[in-house]
């Protein structure tokens, strides 16, 4: 009981002794200079922003049958200041049918991209590019979950416009007639890497 | 100043296995923040929709359908009733059977595969079984009971009735016993409507033949009533089959049906076949294309069949194809039939307003000559109606 009270009063002592240098050391330091300036140094988080300012994607179908394609625009736009690395689809279908869980004769998704506004003819809706185009998502069953997309511009600042383009199999029998499926979609991008500022 | 000298008793200094604790504590909080920092970053999302897309109720196909009744003028001395003998009660049209045994056995009953005319994957809300019988002889008792199957695999999907429990029985020679039996259990869809046979097991009390005089299934689907009529019946009452089909239902089948009188070699307005058909098709369907098989052959080596058809419903004249001028067709010899099919453009959705109900009630008369003055043949007559349902 002595010998740790004579210790612990050892170790106190010890971080005495090393906060009454360091008091003295800083109060050196201060005593070198005679004036000071200062500078203000601002740092601002920016933001990071996916919409969708102008979609069909709300536009629906019916009735459908089995070779028939719907093709449908949408903006996906970067408005907020800092770029993406990259973006990712999920579709859901509420209420779902055999259209939407039957993964080799229901409803199939593609993505492309068109360099400017795609023109549009319809309802029914086509669309054409007038410039070039690149594929964001192959041909795929509709539902899933983190979809990878590609080819698109992610940078802050910029607009993708897109055309997603649903086609019911030809090979779907008749057990499909008379389904319905209510898909939502949902694009989601992550920001890019951080670097130096 | 108590307390002050009091933590610094070193009777309060935390022991050496608690150090070690909030080491470790305190190690794996800063790893987890570690993990969380390099994992976060901004996210952001859109969304589109929801984009409801709804399927057709019935997709295009074509359905095709025989001619069940058939009304015979070839004599030109009014029309004689040569329709299937199943198709209605009543109509003196019946089917004697062999003679069954006094016991129900295995291998002694009638059974009857229907036309598949409907379109598939379609809900089947109701379905019959309807069967008129009697005995052949007075005083005389002929039971049965039956047994529903899948024709093309033979899969007994269920029975009514039973040999110790008959699902019904006459004891008339003259009045005919009819049994609407409910199959709806085993006839859920349309698949398995077009897919149907029934088996009739009977028995007769002295041993003998009994008379049947219907057996068609009728009942409703999702979208329209329908009746379905037997194209094969097979007689095994003895306990050795004879399979009979319905002439016209079937090509090249080696059943054909002959008039009933031989034609004039000219036409004549009063000498003509009447094929009716049941195509049930639904209320509000789009029709998009109608065709007819007729293949007919003269009945004399060498001679010469022709023939021009006229569509109507009821008395109005739908249309017309070839003429008394100009034939639809001929056909030389009696060895081979003709495969006419002749595109029926008028009743289509886009040339019709009132296609349903025209198909629906469609009578087609077929005008026949023969070069020397011969019956003729027919092979298969039937009709093809391509629709979808929205």
């Amino acid at each position: 009981m002595r010998r740790a009270s004579f210790r612990a009063r050892k170790i106190l002592l010890s971080l005495a002794a090393l906060g009454a240098a360091a008091s003295i050391a800083g109060l050196g330091t201060f005593a070198t200079f005679t004036s000071s300036t200062s500078t203000s140094n601002t740092i601002a988080s920016g933001t990071l922003s996916l919409t969708a300012p102008f979609s069909r994607l709300g536009t629906g179908a019916s009735p459908i049958a089995p070779g028939d394609t719907m093709q449908r625009a949408l903006d996906l736009s970067y408005s907020g200041t800092i770029s993406f690395a990259s973006a990712t689809l999920t579709t859901s279908a509420s209420p779902s049918s055999l259209l939407d869980t039957d993964a080799l004769n229901g409803l199939q998704i593609a993505i492309d991209k068109c360099s400017q506004a795609w023109t549009e003819a319809g309802p029914p809706y086509t669309y054409t590019c007038g410039g070039s185009t690149s594929t964001v998502l192959a041909s795929r069953a509709l539902v899933g979950s983190g979809i990878a997309l590609s080819n698109l511009t992610l940078t802050a600042g910029s607009t993708d416009h897109l055309r997603v383009t649903l086609t019911f199999p030809s090979g779907a029998d008749n057990s499909f007639q008379n389904k319905s499926s209510t898909v939502s979609y949902t694009f989601s991008g992550s920001q890019r890497a951080g670097a130096d500022q | 100043m108590h307390g002050r000298e009091s933590h610094r008793s070193p009777d309060r200094l935390v022991t050496r296995h608690a150090s070690r604790r909030a080491a470790l504590i305190g190690a794996a909080a800063a790893a987890f923040c570690t993990v969380s920092i390099a994992v976060a970053g901004f996210g952001s999302s859109g969304t589109g929709g929801p984009m409801t897309v709804t399927s057709k109720k019935i997709f295009a196909g074509v359905r095709s359908t025989s001619a069940w009744n058939l009304k015979d003028a070839s004599a030109g001395a009014g029309e004689v009733d040569s329709s299937d003998v199943f198709l209605a009660s009543g109509d003196s049209r019946i089917k004697t059977t062999g003679n069954w045994s006094s016991a129900f056995s295995a291998t002694r009953y009638v059974e009857f595969d229907f036309n598949g005319s409907r379109p598939g994957g379609v809900p089947v809300s109701t379905a019959t079984f309807n069967f008129g019988f009697a005995d052949n002889v007075a005083g005389n008792t002929a039971c049965i009971y039956i047994e529903v199957y899948r024709a093309s695999t033979s899969t007994l999907l269920g029975s009514y009735g039973s040999s110790g429990t008959p699902l019904a029985c006459s004891s008339s020679s003259t009045t005919y016993t009819n049994v609407n039996q409910s199959i709806a259990t085993q006839v859920t869809s349309t698949d398995v409507l077009n897919d149907l046979r029934i088996r009739v097991y009977g028995k007769e009390s002295g041993n003998r033949a009994m008379k049947i005089d219907l057996a068609t299934l009728s009942g409703a689907t999702s979208y329209a009533n329908y009746t379905m009529y037997e194209q094969i019946s097979r007689d095994r009452s003895t306990g050795t089959a004879t399979t009979t089909n319905w002439a016209l239902a079937l090509s090249g089948d080696s059943t054909n049906y002959t008039s009933a009188s031989t034609w004039a070699s000219t036409f004549s307005t009063s000498r003509y076949f009447k094929f009716t058909f049941d195509p049930s098709v639904p209320t509000g369907a789009v029709i998009t294309s109608v065709t007819l098989n007729f293949y007919y052959r003269a009945t004399g080596n060498g001679d010469t069949a022709c023939w021009y058809g006229e569509a109507y419903n009821g008395v109005t004249l739908l249309a017309s194809y070839g003429s008394s001028g100009t034939p639809q067709s001929c056909n030389t010899g009696n060895t081979t039939f003709s495969t006419d099919t002749v595109t029926m453009s008028q009743l289509t959705s886009a040339n019709d307003a009132s296609a349903v109900t025209d198909l629906n009630n469609l009578a087609v008369r077929t005008y026949m000559r023969e070069s020397a003055n011969k019956s003729t043949a027919i092979d298969l007559v039937q009709l093809n109606v391509n629709y979808y349902l929205d």
